[in-house]
């Protein structure tokens, strides 16, 4: 291993476990050089905590700041910055809230987390071409094997509890008495064509639809896997075009 | 003689400050902004396009890692050609540091030991970035907090080396000058004496920092963006501007923002030091004819 190697692997460990071994490569001519290591990890923790504040601020409501913060501390040891690009972090943040607050009483912060972390991908996803109508109609009659794309700017939760609600209850919007039974939801998450952010409840069909998109099924199995009847067919239209009007599905 | 814009000093854009420059209403020189901020697309995307339509855009890189040893990730490089390729920016810039090691990141600025191993991997690193985005690059100093043993260049040669075999440009961060040379204890003016004049450095940085104090009671300055420029910067930055001559300027502010007013009359104030310094030029210049 280069010696320019083994400086930053030791560093990156240092600003992560705070054992400041790489102190063995700096001038002993400086005094306090730990605590000089000190100041990159403590920026290193103070900005990463920031960014998670950013991305989960519902969440950090419902936990509180002092609560946030150490939560944050422990996340962002066990699951470091994985790129360059900081928008890529926190995404295990939910996964990490199921373990990490075992016995506590809140069951749905995990859930929270996961919704907020799909709204912060979708706001910062690529721009994408929108799939039209016409479009639509021109690829599903041209290839039977069509696949209906599901932009990434468009993502899919599956929440043990409502917490749609919950994160509308927190932005002063009036939904009334938010239920805190257990009970699944799945939650649509997109950006519209003025890179808005949506979200909405989908009902079964819907979802099993969005999810075979999701899987890539070719558009006609999709379809015919929802066996609609007369009586749910014009419900399931209406919500199918209001989705490909909002700019749920690409080109 | 600089295109008219980069005459006016220009101010770092930061979040709460995008939507005063949707549209043309300040007389600011440029606009900096964090490049990673918008290499996605949505709505960040769509203002800095819009915002580049009417002010011209420096694209300050942090997040490029130069030094790493384990390579660039070129991914993230070809997003900032993109991006380039739609702002069409005046400078295309990042640090002579490292941010990430095989997986693992920081958001920070990693300092780098100045050895030449380490000026070979900036070399091909910044080599690489200037073929993929297509432009040169400027390279900035930043703040360091610790010295290293057993190296092979100062920090100033090592730019000065980096600029001659990667063709690279110089910014020239005065704060950085006078926090580093504060924490690692040598002299500001001679670590702009020392970097070469030879027309490499292409723009100037000018911010505020903090004084801390470390747990053994040592004074350190951190580099904070979070107050307006000290005097002492800005007695260095006129000193390198007489060493250099007229440079574009650019006042970055990143915590605390203030408002805009504020920040503007600090790129004012650079403008005002740009003309004194330009004056007393030609004046000497009239003396010795």
């Amino acid at each position: 291993m280069s010696l320019l190697r083994e400086f930053q692997s030791d560093f990156m460990n240092d600003i992560y476990d705070g054992t400041f071994e790489s102190a063995k490569y700096l001038s002993d001519a400086k005094t306090g050089n730990q605590n000089r290591l000190r100041i990159y990890r403590n920026n290193t923790i103070y900005i990463l905590t920031d960014a998670l504040s950013d991305t989960f601020p519902v969440l950090k409501q419902l936990v509180g700041e002092k609560f946030f913060h150490m939560m944050a501390r422990e996340y962002l040891m066990e699951f470091p910055q994985p790129s360059g690009n900081l928008f890529s972090f926190g995404e295990h943040l939910p996964v990490f809230l199921k373990t990490y607050i075992k016995g506590l009483t809140v069951p749905y912060l995990s859930d929270m987390a996961a919704l907020e972390w799909v709204r912060h991908i979708s706001y910062h996803a690529d721009d994408i071409k929108f799939l039209t109508f016409d479009g639509l109609t021109e690829a599903s009659s041209q290839n039977e094997d069509f696949i209906l794309q599901v932009a990434d700017t468009a993502h899919l939760i599956n929440a043990s509890y409502n917490v749609l609600d919950i994160w509308k209850s927190h932005q002063d919007e009036k939904v009334g008495e938010v239920a805190l039974e257990k009970e699944s939801h799945s939650i649509l998450v997109w950006r519209n064509v003025s890179n808005q952010l949506n979200m909405m409840m989908l009902d079964t069909k819907m979802e099993q639809f969005f999810t075979s998109c999701k899987n890539e099924e070719t558009f006609l199995s999709a379809m015919n896997d929802l066996n609609l009847t007369e009586d749910n067919q014009p419900y399931f239209q209406s919500e199918f075009a209001r989705l490909m009007t909002a700019g749920v599905f690409t080109s | 003689m600089l295109k008219d814009s980069l005459a006016k000093s220009g101010i770092g854009l930061r979040s709460p400050h995008v939507r005063d420059f949707l549209s043309p209403s300040h007389s600011v020189g440029f606009l900096e902004v964090h490049t990673e901020n918008y290499l996605g697309g949505g709505k960040p995307r769509a203002d800095i396009l819009q915002i580049a339509e009417n002010y011209p855009i420096s694209l300050h890189c942090v997040g490029a890692s130069l030094g790493r040893a384990d390579g660039l990730d070129r991914e993230h490089i070809k997003k900032v050609r993109r991006l380039v390729d739609e702002v069409n920016p005046v400078f295309v810039s990042d640090h002579l540091s490292w941010s990430g090691y095989q997986h693992t990141h920081v958001p920070d600025l990693l300092p780098v030991p100045f050895t030449d191993e380490a000026l070979d991997v900036f070399v091909d690193h910044v080599s690489e970035f200037q073929d993929i985005v297509g432009c040169q690059m400027l390279v900035e100093n930043p703040s360091n907090y610790v010295a290293f043993k057993d190296l092979d260049y100062s920090e100033m040669d090592f730019l000065n080396e980096l600029s001659d075999r990667s063709g690279c440009g110089l910014l020239l961060d005065i704060n950085n000058i006078k926090v580093s040379s504060h924490n690692l204890g040598y002299d500001p003016v001679e670590y702009i004496d020392t970097i070469k004049n030879d027309g490499c450095v292409k723009e100037m940085h000018l911010a505020g920092y903090q004084v801390n104090k470390l747990d053994n009671g040592e004074e350190i300055y951190l580099d904070t963006h979070g107050v307006p420029v000290y005097e002492a910067v800005w007695e260095l930055y006129e000193y390198a501007l007489k060493r250099f001559s007229d440079t574009p300027t650019l006042v970055e502010w990143d915590t605390d923002i203030p408002e805009l007013d504020v920040l503007i009359a600090e790129a004012n104030k650079a403008d005002d030091i740009r003309q004194e310094v330009k004056q007393e030029g030609s004046l000497g210049d009239v003396l010795v004819a």
